[in-house]
């Protein structure tokens, strides 16, 4: 069985959110566990696409950046506080950018990688990243210690690696066409794999950090 | 081909920046965090020792005037009571003179039983007022026959109810100073909007003393608490001044 480095920070992380599914629970961080699950079998069917017959990837990626988008929608529609109105336009951004990926996927970018929709769902991630990260520094009503917070440590890591992707999947076929190599790969196979270690390795951290937080609260 | 190279090393750079870019907002962030944190949790600090400074001025003023009471009660009422007492057991039907000072008497018992009661409540000093108070506190002093006082009202000092207590205090404190250390006979309180003088006409003494520090000391750290300033200038045998400056209290 082909398994890439990175993938072992992936299943660990997926470990963990099982281990610690209760305590992700308080935190409104569930959907971490079906996410890493959606994560661990992506990656595992990406890496032996010649079982399923399939000469590129593509498919399968599309299949987690639909499914990824939707459970961070879920995610940060709880993590966010918003009043009516910019919930309801918050989730008319989500359905007409989903409506999007699905018109790209099924006849625009058809058995091909899609830059918009990869560029598109990235940088949707990158901003509510960065307004969580803005909501948890800016709360006045409960100041919370940020280094001890796992919902800063789950927007910082996606922060960092939506930042990444966002140029490099958005650049995924001109760096494809053009051969632009990093020892001897393509940038988005030398690269994506440091910045997936990144990314995992804060999300465990913000899965351990949830489970101290669990030890904390006095039993009922 | 150089071109391609140029293009992957572009890439690879905007990648690195926005990486770098992304850790130093973080790192910065929780920078700002803790140090938020640490003056959050130091201004805590500093309202439980403010609150607990100004609870045991409050338990000084209460015993202060328990002191006061029991004295009043004592040398006071208790006197006058006794005295009402005698004439009673010696009057003799027809002393309409006798009886007439025995109801004078009574009800001076009264009266200072009233101003007594008035004291107990720990309202009294909002209620009352500082100039009252103060004038009130140095009619007792003048009643003791070892001193003269004098009042000078120049403006109403604007102290906010809450800070009134301890400023009292404060000024009681210096006043039973004077009382107890000074050897004066005569004390001067003056009042202006920003400002309350205590004088007198005693010995004078050090103010950097080691014996002198303790009580000094916590008279600034009240004045402290009620953003107020205090100044003593004592010269031997001229007498001492306390001055407090209420910087907007």
């Amino acid at each position: 069985m082909n398994v890439a480095y990175y993938q072992y920070f992936q299943y660990a992380c997926m470990v963990l959110a099982i281990v610690f599914y209760r305590s992700l629970k308080l935190r409104s961080l569930q959907l971490l566990l079906p996410l890493m699950i959606l994560v661990c079998v992506v990656e595992t069917a990406a890496h032996h696409k010649e079982y399923f017959g399939m000469a590129t990837n593509y498919e399968i990626y599309k299949c987690y950046i639909v499914g990824a988008a939707i459970f961070y929608y879920i995610m940060f529609a709880k993590l966010l506080r918003m009043n009516k109105r910019i919930r309801i336009l918050y989730w008319c951004i989500a359905v007409a950018t989903m409506v999007f990926v699905f018109i790209d996927f099924l006849w625009i970018s058809r058995g091909n990688s899609s830059t918009y929709t990869t560029t598109l769902t990235f940088l949707q991630q990158f901003i509510l990243s960065c307004l969580l990260i803005a909501q948890l520094t800016m709360d006045d009503t409960q100041p919370v210690k940020l280094s001890a917070d796992p919902q800063f440590w789950f927007a910082a890591g996606l922060m960092i690696f939506a930042a990444c992707t966002t140029v490099l999947f958005g650049l995924h076929s001109y760096i494809r066409d053009n051969h632009l190599t990093l020892f001897g790969r393509p940038l988005y196979r030398a690269l994506g794999p440091v910045i997936n270690v990144v990314l995992y390795l804060f999300y465990s951290i913000s899965i351990l950090l949830c489970s101290r937080y669990k030890q904390m609260q006095p039993s009922s | 081909m150089l071109q391609v190279q140029t293009n992957a090393a572009i890439i690879i750079a905007v990648i690195l920046m926005l990486v770098i870019l992304s850790v130093f907002v973080l790192v910065l962030i929780l920078y700002f965090n803790n140090k938020r944190l640490a003056s959050i949790r130091e201004k805590e600090l500093l309202k439980i020792e403010y609150n607990q400074a100004i609870l045991s001025a409050q338990l000084e003023v209460q015993e202060q005037m328990m002191r006061q009471i029991s004295q009043e009660i004592h040398d006071n009422v208790g006197q006058i009571l006794s005295l009402v007492n005698l004439n009673l057991k010696t009057l003799k039907p027809g002393e309409t003179e006798k009886l007439e000072t025995t109801t004078t008497l009574v009800n001076k018992a009264i009266t200072d039983l009233r101003t007594l009661s008035k004291s107990l409540n720990p309202e009294a000093i909002a209620k009352t007022g500082l100039i009252q108070l103060v004038k009130n506190d140095l009619e007792q002093i003048e009643k003791t026959g070892q001193f003269t006082t004098s009042f000078e009202l120049k403006g109403e000092p604007v102290v906010p109810v809450s800070k009134l207590t301890i400023l009292y205090r404060m000024i009681q404190e210096v006043l039973n100073n004077v009382i107890k250390h000074s050897g004066a006979d005569k004390i001067t309180v003056e009042m202006e909007t920003g400002m309350i003088s205590i004088e007198d006409n005693g010995k004078g003494f050090n103010p950097s003393a080691e014996q002198n520090g303790l009580g000094l000391i916590n008279l600034q750290q009240r004045a402290k608490l009620i953003n107020a300033e205090v100044k003593i200038d004592s010269v031997s045998t001229k007498g001492t001044i306390v001055i407090f400056i209420l910087n907007n209290t």
